[in-house]
């Protein structure tokens, strides 16, 4: 038996929220502790957010699906607990059998948003897990890495044994086959290196010139793939498909039951990153849908239905879905969420049918306020559309309007600004162009703001990032633009978003700078009460390094770090891309046209239904 | 939302006890996942009417985070008779571990609701030391506790409001105290005054907290 942790009745008093860190939820799975293979599924943040997250729901079902393993939930404890532990001198555990995280064999890490890195190291530090993948012995647990950052996981690639890049369902099987076959972890990492979606940096090298610029990559097992090639799911009636998700004691922020509708997205917004690193385009069936929802309401007890995507709108069964799913919803008192909906008039009376008491409010996610700017980011919107969308919405009784946008975008001007301002007062306009009989409750509109970061594997990932001061500038002036007693203005945090594009194109240099802004007392750098940004420059000071190096703008002729990975989509084509946006020149979906992206190497989704 | 024609209401009194790390939620996740589980458990339940419908639940008494219960009473209304052994049986099933329905009983519903029917409350503290607070519950004078609500701050003296005390062996102190709408002692605040009269400081919150009962009139 390996030694657990116990959490006394006096920590537990102590500390915000302790339903947080004691398990026991319906659904979660508790196994003989003798089971051969012991994994602890990491997710680096507190147990609210890791709990809301659907590929890790994913994953701790299909690993516990299987006879040979035992996979537990371990996640960041806030910050009062995490004090209270290292006074206690207690190790951080898995919630359900409350197991140091040291005694597992393998210990996996999501990679989901870039300022959770330091929060990993935090976690490893205190689970008593060497940070560096050099400094573990057979001793010590695996420890691996996958998720979205996993397309360039150059800043933490030191830290992992292998990371896994796209997406894990199955390749997840015969990895955990593997090292269950495996005499050593250095035996293992020797033929999973050979799977493809497997990336073990210990295998490669960057090479740099004298003047510090990446010249090539060195691989120092000659065995290993390079590049390495993203794995996918062709075909997802294939995947795993969850039925028992684990239902929280306690309220978390996703609070509902999730339908998949399909992976990735065809319309090539330039700025976006899921919209390239997921192609193509993969529907689940509808029927399973259908099924999959019968099930999960049995199986949770749980009072609304979410449908996730990237897109709702685009999923081409959409209509039928939800004629098939409202009768088994609505007798149960199960209301339909319906998130990412384009807002055109079938979504209005989708929206209708759907909450006959609650309206939520509608989301308008224009990105940019000009049609100028919004043709360089491909962002397919028209303002008459907006408008359009905005008058129904009002006549429909819906009050509150929200508008994402973005700052800081290639080639924004201050006439780009302007126009968002000019749109969401048009859109004011719309609501008193209602008869004042049904103007008595009047509007909020929210316009959120956050700061352009260009992201690998993008057509932007070119892209230079403004001046801070110039970020400042240009809130400063919408900030006078926005004053309205309808509207509420607000913007992401600048400071964040410079670290978070940092990070994102970030390389292996990083590394010991991500082990000193923990040193210095970093964790949790997602939350803004816990960012410095004077820790991260004195960090990246203190190993020579600037912000603007990485968030310069890069020469097309230059190589990248994560130019050692093949993730589907062509450099060449997003190159064309970037150059199109250059000119305000749209691309088409590829619902209506084929763009030759490159991921029709994968030979499914959309790739068959819609090719050349 | 399900039917707005006339429905028949079966009411039962059901009781629950906890324990376990299912101690550690708030009353109103308590709430939440007992919904749930009537929900797997595919029980009939009536909704509420209005604006948001809520399933026909009803708790006689909050409890508190860190407060174990052995037999505390809800209601639950249903749309069809199913015989009580049923409903705890079905309930049983699944509801997460820590919590389990100790008895089902018929109930009918005066105007009077469950929680204004609720009088006292019996908590039992299990833990070493104890046996010091007898001595503070025994002496006679003003147990005074500070208690925040809306209109500010103020003082109490809670003493009124203590029952009996009973203390079992060395390492179990049963209390019994007024519990309900208009005057409800909470044994947070109980254990607190308990332990701010001992000359020597006692770490209340190392004990165990269980809520043996709840006395309905």
């Amino acid at each position: 038996m390996r030694k657990t942790v116990h959490l006394s009745n006096a920590l537990l008093r102590a500390v915000e929220k302790p339903s947080r860190y004691v398990g026991g939820e319906w659904n979660s799975v508790i196994k003989d502790d003798t089971v051969k293979t012991r994994f602890a599924l990491c997710f680096p943040d507190i147990y609210e957010i890791g709990m809301s997250n659907l590929a890790l729901s994913i994953l701790y079902q299909q690993i516990n699906a299987r006879d040979d393993c035992w996979c537990e939930r371990v996640y960041q404890p806030a910050a009062d607990m995490r004090q209270k532990m290292q006074e206690q001198d207690i190790p951080l555990f898995s919630l359900e059998s409350k197991t140091p995280l040291s005694a597992f064999d393998i210990v996996g890490f999501t990679l989901q948003y870039e300022l959770s890195y330091v929060t990993i190291l935090d976690m490893l530090r205190s689970g008593a897990i060497p940070l560096y993948s050099k400094d573990r012995t057979d001793n010590d647990p695996l420890v691996i890495a996958g998720g979205p950052c996993a397309v360039n996981a150059e800043p933490v690639a030191d830290f992992f044994d292998l990371i896994v890049v796209g997406e894990a369902e199955l390749l997840l099987e015969t990895l955990l086959d593997l090292w269950a076959a495996s005499e050593s972890k250095t035996s293992f990492l020797e033929k999973a290196s050979r799977l493809e979606g497997v990336y073990v940096p210990a295998f490669y090298e960057d090479l740099y010139d004298r003047d510090g610029k990446l010249t090539g990559f060195h691989k120092l097992n000659e065995d290993a793939p390079l590049p390495i090639k993203r794995t996918l799911v062709k075909d997802l009636s294939q995947a795993f498909l969850p039925l028992r998700p684990i239902v929280p004691n306690s309220e978390i922020v996703h609070d509902r039951m999730v339908l998949e509708l399909f992976r990735g997205c065809t319309r090539g917004c330039r700025f976006c990153q899921a919209g390239q690193i997921y192609r193509p385009v993969r529907e689940r069936d509808k029927d399973t849908l259908v099924r999959q929802a019968k099930s999960l309401m049995d199986a949770t007890g749980y009072d609304e239905l979410g449908l996730l995507s990237l897109s709702t709108s685009d999923y081409s069964a959409l209509e039928t879905l939800t004629d098939d799913l409202l009768p088994l919803l609505t007798p149960r008192g199960v209301n339909l969420s319906l998130p990412s909906l384009r807002l055109d008039n079938f979504s209005f009376d989708l929206m209708k049918k759907a909450s006959s008491t609650r309206k939520a409010g509608l989301t308008f996610a224009i990105e940019a306020g000009s049609e100028r700017l919004r043709n360089r980011i491909n962002k397919n919107i028209r303002e008459d559309d907006v408008l359009e969308a905005a008058r129904i919405a009002f006549s429909g009784g819906w009050r509150t309007l929200k508008f994402y946008l973005m700052l800081g975008l290639p080639g924004e001007t201050d006439e780009d600004v302007d126009a968002i301002s000019d749109i969401v007062f048009k859109v004011i306009d719309a609501y008193y162009e209602l008869p004042p009989a049904e103007r008595r409750k009047p509007p909020t509109i929210t316009v959120s703001a956050s700061f352009f970061i260009p992201k690998p594997w993008t057509p932007f990932q070119w892209a230079k990032m403004l001046p801070e001061d110039e970020y400042d500038r240009r809130v400063k002036r919408l900030t006078e633009r926005l004053r309205h007693r309808f509207i509420r203005f607000n913007w992401h945090d600048r400071d964040m978003a410079v670290i978070e594009a940092v990070l994102a194109r970030g390389d292996r240099r990083l590394a010991p700078v991500l082990v000193s802004v923990l040193e210095r007392g970093g964790t949790q750098d997602s939350w803004r009460e816990h960012f410095s940004y004077e820790r991260w420059l004195d960090a990246l000071a203190g190993h020579g390094l600037t912000t603007d190096d990485y968030t310069r703008g890069r020469e097309t002729s230059e190589l990248f770090v994560w130019d050692k990975i093949d993730i589907g989509v062509t450099k060449r084509f997003l190159q064309r891309e970037w150059d199109l946006a250059g000119e305000d020149c749209m691309s088409h979906d590829c619902m209506t046209e084929c763009l030759h992206c490159g991921a029709n190497r994968f030979n499914c989704g959309v790739c068959l239904t819609h090719a050349g | 939302m399900p039917a707005d024609r006339e429905e028949k209401k079966y009411a039962y009194l059901l009781y629950y006890e906890r324990r376990g790390g299912i101690t550690w939620i708030a009353h109103l996740d308590l709430m939440r996942t007992f919904e749930r589980a009537v929900h797997r458990a595919r029980l009939p339940v009536v909704w509420s009417q209005g604006f948001n419908p809520r399933p026909a639940i009803e708790f006689a008494l909050p409890v508190g985070v860190g407060i174990e219960t052995r037999k505390d009473p809800f209601s639950l209304v249903l749309s069809e008779a199913i015989a009580s052994n049923e409903i705890g049986t079905r309930l049983n099933e699944v509801l997460p571990v820590g919590l389990r329905i100790v008895e089902v009983e018929d109930y009918e519903q005066t105007k009077k609701s469950l929680m204004a029917r609720v009088e006292a409350a019996t908590y039992e503290f299990v833990g070493d030391g104890v046996q010091k607070l007898l001595e503070p519950l025994s002496t006679g004078g003003p147990l005074v506790v500070e208690k925040h609500s809306k209109k500010g701050r103020r003082d109490i003296d809670i003493r009124p409001g203590i029952r009996s005390f009973e203390l079992a062996d060395a390492t179990r102190l049963i209390v019994s105290v007024n519990a309900g709408s208009r005057d409800n002692i909470r044994p947070d605040l109980l254990l607190t005054a308990l332990s701010s009269e001992l000359s020597e400081p006692f770490e209340w919150q190392a004990l165990t907290v269980i809520r043996r009962a709840v006395v309905l009139n």
